[in-house]
């Protein structure tokens, strides 16, 4: 009977010690990632203010020079316009300005010293009035907010923002 | 009646006294990394209040009608224009926006919040058409009369209409002065729409 039971306690050890060893790398590996996680979420909301103040700037210039905005648009995509004639040149000079283009340097405790690209990528008319061009529509602007956080990881993330136009007057409503 | 060591059944206390020497040994170690762990949850959430209350407090200023926190402090020349440094307090109120700057307490620790408003003067560059030679070739769009490289405005730049806003949230992460102390650090921009 004593032979039976050699060694039962060398096991239990064993079980018990891999156990504990499970419960530690389980537990290394969720302080690993939690981490991250909170830092995301402060990430986020930096990078939706950035973006949010840009695209006020490309509304800004839509609302100040909204002919020309429409006129550019219109040489890009106005189905009274035959596609081999159509061309965006005008469009992307009306959005690849170079005054929507933002680098933030911005240097706090918990997110370290990053250098946030902001750019305006798009700005899309969306017409909700049928068979016409005249009437409500519907104003998509995006940008693009590129960087490196601190674990050396390059992001690219994209805020967009719908702006309902009253073609007649282009006052936009919030 | 004699029984032989082979034939004992149980166990003596000193093999359970030794049984749970081990067992809180082994558990030691696991307190402590549950306790790292609690204040580790305790250390994050102090964060994410500070994180919280300082987009609370850019949204609500971001809501105030452009140039109402500028024409506080004078409102001349391009800034910058600071509120709140120093843990000076400052408030300001219209309708249902309140806007608190300052120290702020949130809980049982204490925000220092500032905001930092300054002008952005802006050149915007565009192509511009011709819209007379867009009525005679209205299908051809490379016939409008293209200008390419335009400024507005054509001379100098446009400024008062555009404002950075850098907001700075400071506390410590016990206490009003204990711990670490912690920044947080929110940028957005504000363009004058209403009256356009």
């Amino acid at each position: 009977m004593k032979v039976r039971r050699r060694g039962t306690a060398v096991v239990i050890a064993l079980v018990f010690g891999m156990l504990l060893l499970q419960m530690g790398i389980v537990y290394i590996n969720i302080l690993r990632s939690s981490k991250p996680q909170t830092s995301r979420i402060d990430e986020r909301s930096r990078v939706e203010f950035l973006a949010n103040g840009l695209i006020e700037l490309a509304l800004l210039k839509f609302r100040f020079l909204p002919t020309d905005f429409y006129a550019s648009y219109d040489a890009a995509f106005s189905p009274a316009i035959p596609v081999s004639n159509r061309n965006n040149a005008y469009l992307r000079s009306f959005i690849e300005d170079p005054v929507f283009t933002v680098h933030e340097q911005v240097e706090d405790s918990l997110l370290g010293n990053v250098v946030y690209n902001a750019q305006i990528s798009d700005m899309i008319l969306h017409t909700v009035a049928t068979s016409t061009w005249w009437g409500v529509q519907a104003l998509e602007i995006r940008a693009t907010v590129t960087f490196t956080s601190p674990e050396a990881e390059n992001i690219s993330r994209t805020v967009t923002k719908v702006y309902r136009i009253d073609r007649t007057s282009t006052a936009p409503v919030n | 009646m004699i029984y032989s060591r082979l034939h004992r059944k149980g166990v003596t206390l000193t093999e359970i006294m030794l049984a749970l020497f081990i067992l809180s040994a082994a558990f030691l170690p696991i307190i402590g990394v549950m306790s790292t762990g609690i204040r580790g949850t305790q250390k994050d959430e102090t964060i994410l209040r500070g994180v919280q209350l300082a987009q609370k407090t850019l949204n609500t200023a971001l809501q105030l009608p452009f140039g109402d926190l500028v024409a506080n402090r004078g409102g001349g020349g391009n800034g910058p224009w600071t509120f709140g440094s120093a843990g000076a307090e400052f408030r300001y109120a219209t309708g249902s926006t309140e806007l608190c700057l300052g120290k702020v307490l949130e809980g049982t620790l204490e925000y220092t919040l500032v905001l930092e408003i300054s002008d952005v003067p802006f050149i915007f560059n565009l192509s511009v058409h011709n819209p007379m030679a867009r009525n005679n070739a209205s299908d051809s769009p490379a016939l409008w009369g293209w200008q390419t490289n335009v400024k507005v405005p054509r001379v100098g730049e446009q400024s008062g209409l555009y404002h950075r806003y850098a907001l700075t949230a400071n506390w410590f992460d016990r206490g009003a002065t204990e711990g670490t102390q912690r920044t947080y650090r929110l940028v957005s921009y504000k363009a004058r729409l209403q009256e356009l």
